[in-house]
């Protein structure tokens, strides 16, 4: 077996709450024992709602935040070895604030591409390259105070890429970014895959982003590692129900009233005279939809169409974190091995 | 090391000179603190040449001296702690640490900028002193003066780091280097000698390295002093850097570790 790129072995992360001059039993959990392990070349995506725990895990893969249990391998390293770990990865982050805002891009890169180790033409031409990779060519000698979030940002990446890092962590990238630089954004990192085989670990809020880009996807809620999968895998995994969508004839109150008993909660529409658009979630084994479609033909209402749509990662998502109920309830019904369904019809 | 070092010296030269009003008017202020002094000691004339004795007798030279050496211990002391605390409004310190830069070459890097503009300032206070307003250096041990100046500057950088280690764990540590920096001013001998203060005072000024740097340089610039004369003040200097400084990077090392597993490396 290949080593991973990344690999955690029940690494956890509790803050004390007084840190200092006492402490206490117990504390926040930001990070419950989690294993994980991303391969050499992948593009993993972690997915998960504020303070679910996501920055802390990698920060605690970068070293810059140490685990209070287990431990992990990153590039190759053990976190006890944080400045060989520092040297192989990158990290974008999303804060805005850490760049010398007096300083023109170029001379903030130049300052990090030097805390790297990098000199001389090396470093010159490093930076330039990243510059142009992010699309900043051009604006470099520019205040970085005077650069936009979508600039700042933009700026953020390439000094990630200054050293050529073979782990690339990407905290939030396109959260500032503009359509057009998160699409510029979506090509370099495939581009970076590509040519450089760089495996790139992406926090992103974005759903369709994490879709589009990521091998594979992990939810992190509430400091656990719900599930990690194939995007596509996931939501069937997840949430094993489509959106059904058929129009039919006769009135919305006579459609309504004849599948009162099958369909309970269906949304209805008239988008025509003498026409009635049901919405409705069923299973994807088509028993209930069957059902539906038998008991209308029964009662004389012609069918013109049916559209059926897979739920979006979005909406997986949503009903998984929705509220400290919501995310009980989800909880008990989501995991992996239930193949219960959430979404009542 | 050496590129890292110029790297962190051009970073915060550009800033500096970014701000030019400020710039020039910390230039400015320079002529009008040695013009109050040089009032100041053609006020007091040959009154106070007694107790000056053993540095000349030049009330202006003593406190030139004390000006001068006053500076690197201002920024000794609070250039550390305020380039932790700049970094970490700025946010910039997670990003340092994001690079294979080892702890200790930040913590210095980052005070590399103050200690060169106090040596301008330092320079300029000697010209103005020598050029302007008939400043003599007659018996002088310059290379004694030197290493003075040097163990002067680790052991005061030695008591920044650690206000700095303070800062960097309670995010605040103003009131250490505040208390440290008025205590030098009251007790070290920066604006008067030691030797017009109570004995108590006498004796707890002992405790602070400043005390032995001043009489040390002002005996190497002002009285000719040799090395045997000297060799108290040196070894006591000698014994404060070999003390506090692996003191103060260890200190500086466990804060971080400390922040590290706070995870408030970004917080301030």
């Amino acid at each position: 077996m290949r080593d991973a790129a990344i690999e955690t072995f029940e690494l956890t992360k509790q803050y004390d709450q007084r840190p200092f001059f006492r402490r206490t039993q117990g504390g926040q959990t930001a990070v419950y024992p989690l294993n994980l392990r991303v391969e050499p070349g992948e593009l993993f995506g972690l997915l998960g709602p504020n303070g679910a725990g996501k920055t802390t895990l990698v920060k605690m893969l970068c070293t810059l935040v140490l685990p209070s249990g287990g431990t992990a391998q990153v590039a190759g390293y053990g976190l006890d070895n944080g400045s060989a770990i520092r040297a192989a990865v990158g990290l974008v982050s999303s804060d805005e604030r850490s760049f010398y805002w007096r300083l023109s891009a170029q001379r903030n890169l130049d300052f990090f591409a030097a805390m790297h180790g990098l000199r001389g033409a090396t470093a010159r031409q490093r930076v330039a390259a990243v510059l142009q990779d992010v699309g900043l060519e051009g604006v470099g000698e520019r205040p970085f105070a005077q650069f936009s979030s979508g600039m700042k940002q933009q700026l953020a990446i390439a000094r990630g890429l200054l050293h050529q890092p073979r782990l690339l962590f990407l905290d939030e990238p396109s959260r500032s970014l503009d359509p057009t630089a998160t699409h510029n954004l979506h090509l370099l990192i495939q581009r970076l895959r590509r040519e450089q085989a760089m495996t790139i670990f992406l926090i992103t809020h974005d759903l369709a982003e994490a879709e589009k880009l990521c091998d594979r996807v992990g939810l992190l809620h509430q400091g656990k590692l719900q599930t990690v999968g194939r995007p596509a895998d996931l939501r069937r995994q997840l949430w094993t129900q489509r959106q059904y969508s058929i129009v039919v004839s006769g009135k919305k109150t006579a459609v309504l009233s004849t599948l009162a008993s099958l369909l309970p909660n269906a949304e209805a529409s008239e988008p025509a005279a003498g026409q009635t658009q049901l919405s409705f979630w069923a299973e994807e084994d088509g028993g209930r939809l069957t059902a539906v479609l038998d008991h209308l033909r029964h009662h004389q209402h012609h069918i013109y169409t049916i559209e059926a749509t897979p739920p979006s990662l979005e909406a997986v998502f949503q009903r998984f974190t929705a509220g400290e109920q919501g995310s009980r309830e989800a909880e008990e019904n989501f995991l992996p091995c239930s193949p219960t369904p959430l979404p009542p019809i | 090391m050496l590129t890292r070092l110029r790297a962190f010296l051009l970073r915060d030269f550009y800033i500096e000179t970014s701000y030019r009003l400020a710039f020039w008017v910390g230039i400015g202020s320079i002529f009008l603190r040695v013009l109050i002094f040089y009032f100041l000691s053609q006020f007091v004339g040959d009154q106070v040449a007694p107790l000056l004795e053993p540095y000349g007798g030049d009330y202006f030279a003593f406190v030139l001296i004390g000006l001068a050496l006053g500076s690197y211990f201002g920024v000794g002391l609070s250039s550390f702690s305020q380039a932790v605390r700049q970094a970490q409004t700025t946010g910039t310190l997670e990003a340092l640490l994001m690079t294979p830069t080892a702890v200790g070459t930040v913590i210095v890097g980052s005070a590399i900028w103050s200690y060169t503009y106090a040596t301008f300032r330092v320079l300029i206070y000697l010209l103005i002193g020598i050029g302007l307003l008939g400043l003599r250096f007659t018996t002088t041990n310059y290379l004694a003066a030197l290493l003075a100046l040097l163990l002067a500057i680790i052991a005061f950088a030695s008591i920044g780091i650690l206000a700095a280690s303070v800062m960097m764990i309670t995010k605040r540590g103003e009131a250490l280097t505040a208390l440290f920096g008025n205590a030098a001013n009251l007790i070290g001998g920066v604006f008067y000698p030691v030797s017009i203060m109570p004995n108590w005072l006498q004796t707890v000024a002992q405790l602070l390295p400043i005390t032995h740097a001043l009489r040390a340089m002002r005996l190497a610039l002002l009285g000719g002093a040799s090395w045997a004369d000297l060799a108290p003040e040196m070894f006591t200097l000698a014994a404060f850097c070999l003390v506090l400084f692996p003191l103060a990077l260890l200190c500086f090392r466990f804060a971080v570790e400390r922040a590290r597993q706070e995870g408030s490396l970004a917080h301030y």
